[in-house]
């Protein structure tokens, strides 16, 4: 593993029964950029975040985070050195404000501390006036804010987002794109696993596309071949492995 | 409710119990003085229950560890109170750790089932070794071993009961009133919410429940060892189901507000059962009639609602 790359999938594959979720992805992350990963439903994005995460365990493969074999490490013991991400479905502790969130979630992690305060996070997020509102009372796009803004101040090195513009209104996905881009001066390295294709490939560096449980592309966001593959995926639905 | 308003609900009933205390009659002050000292066993049932989500049926055993180690201690060792007290608390947080242990390793309906069963393990041995603990007839301490004994010169008992559980009460929702303020009651209480995604935050959600529960057995133990000191009196009867169950109504009818919702809950069951004492069995009918209210109606009442679906795992 070269010192930039921060995460490395080495033939990675998830099998439920007989179900084959994830096959085989070898995977590179570079510290500090933001790679992109499409494909259709069913295609594997979100299982692969969980194994990154740690929700789940591969089935045959290695995960390296930093140099080390992070495969049989928790999703706690990840968190711990530094991965962080959101879910597809936002989950915050509803009991408590949005102030309470954000400190609870506060250098939680093992990474570098991006952000200092509450408040300032609170601001990047457009949500410093509902600090001290209950997380309950908050719409499903400040929810996503919110746990977004969570995996920010929790120390990560890593985050991994999971579809995070669904459910967003026009002008929430602006602010997304908007947080997303401030990131980049920040060194955190993203995976954004995100349905609309534009909006992944306007934000990301690489782009990986997945069908089938397969990596069946890689590369840089504006590639012709990348464009292709996903043509082939999105508009005739075929494998292009096939 | 801002801040300050909730610090002044908290500490109104208890500064109210300490205003009427020179008007009380001898009745009242004997039954406020048990209302206070289960009370604080109702608040350590609030932390495990509504702050963590962990519906435990086995705290009557972390009070009757409390109350069998300040109670026995005063028999077979010292009739030192003090020292009884500490060895009471003490009993109950060994208990609590060992039975935190074996059941906050799972969750939901296995929690409550495995608490259950070490209540009535610890239930069955106080029987098996009657000539111990004195069964379910239990033992009457000497006077000399009573908290209320030192006061005698000065104080009446009851006086002494009423002083002496009203201090324990006012530190009991002290406590509780910083916990919920502190960074551990917002990660109980996050525990409560979402256990999983507290977990991927790096938090060790496992600790953090047993350090509940924990917090919970003091409390329950506190509560046990001043039932002891105070009445003279340990017994198996105290380990036995119905008081487990009890403090999970107390704190249903209390309300979502756990800084005084125990307190309220407790004096509100414990006022009405003395009222219907009357009545065959009353207080078991009460208990019972007011489980069974509070399940029908637990549709509408959605803190209670929410509460009992989360502790019993039918909701992540």
């Amino acid at each position: 593993m070269s010192p930039s790359q921060i995460l490395s999938l080495r033939g990675v594959s998830k099998f439920f029964g007989g179900v084959q979720a994830v096959l085989d992805v070898y995977l590179d992350v570079l510290e500090g950029e933001m790679l992109g990963l499409i494909g259709p439903n069913g295609a594997g994005k979100s299982t692969l975040a969980k194994l990154i995460l740690g929700s789940l365990k591969p089935s045959t493969g290695k995960v390296f985070f930093g140099g080390r074999d992070i495969t049989g490490l928790s999703r706690r013991e990840r968190a711990g050195l530094g991965i962080a991400g959101t879910n597809q479905f936002p989950r915050v502790f509803s009991s408590l404000t949005l102030r309470e969130n954000l400190e609870i979630s506060l250098k939680s992690g093992g990474g570098k501390h991006l952000f200092e305060s509450v408040a300032e996070v609170a601001e990047l997020l457009g949500l410093s006036g509902l600090l001290e509102a209950q997380a309950s009372s908050l719409s499903h796009g400040q929810r996503r804010l919110l746990e977004i803004g969570m995996a920010l101040v929790s120390g990560s090195r890593l985050l991994v987002l999971d579809e995070p513009s669904q459910g967003l209104t026009g002008g929430e996905v602006e602010r997304l794109a908007s947080i997303l881009t401030g990131l980049s001066s920040k060194r955190l390295s993203v995976i954004l696993i995100d349905h609309r294709v534009d909006f992944v490939k306007s934000l990301s560096g690489r782009v990986g596309v997945m069908s089938k449980g397969r990596m069946v592309a890689l590369g840089p966001a504006g590639d012709k071949g990348v464009a292709d593959v996903i043509e082939e995926v999105y508009l005739r639905g075929l494998d292009a492995g096939d | 409710m801002n801040g300050l308003a909730r610090t002044i609900v908290t500490f109104s009933i208890p500064a109210v119990l300490a205003c009427i205390y020179p008007i009380l009659p001898e009745y009242a002050k004997f039954f406020l003085a048990r209302v206070m000292i289960l009370s604080v066993y109702a608040y350590g049932y609030a932390i495990c229950f509504q702050m963590l989500g962990m519906l435990s049926l086995g705290h009557a055993a972390l009070f009757a560890a409390g109350m069998y180690g300040a109670g026995l201690y005063t028999i077979y060792a010292s009739p030192s109170p003090l020292s009884a007290l500490l060895m009471g608390v003490a009993a109950a947080l060994a208990f609590s750790l060992a039975m935190g242990l074996l059941s906050t390793r799972v969750g939901g309906p296995f929690l409550t089932i495995t608490t259950l069963l070490a209540a009535q393990a610890l239930y069955l041995v106080a029987l098996h070794f009657n000539e111990i603990t004195g069964g379910e007839q239990g033992i009457v301490l000497g006077r000399e071993a009573t908290l209320v004994w030192p006061l005698s010169p000065w104080l009446g008992e009851s006086d002494s009961r009423y002083l002496f559980s009203l201090v324990t009460l006012v530190i009991a929702v002290t406590g509780v009133w910083a916990l919920s303020r502190s960074r551990l009651g917002k990660l109980f209480i996050a525990v409560r919410d979402d256990e999983e995604k507290l977990e991927s935050l790096g938090y060790n959600t496992a600790t953090l429940k047993l350090l509940g529960f924990a917090l919970s057995g003091v409390y329950s133990g506190t509560a046990g060892a001043l039932q002891a000191l105070l009445y003279s009196y340990v017994g198996a009867g105290y380990a036995g189901i119905l008081n487990s169950v009890e403090p999970v109504l107390w704190v249903l009818v209390g309300g979502p507000l756990i800084q005084v919702g125990p307190l309220l809950g407790c004096m509100l069951v414990n006022i009405i059962a003395d009222l219907a004492r009357g009545m065959l069995r009353g207080h078991v009918l009460i208990v019972g009639l007011g489980l069974v209210l509070i399940a029908f109606a637990a549709g509408r009442l959605s803190w209670a609602y929410r509460l009992l679906r989360r502790s019993t795992g039918l909701v992540s």
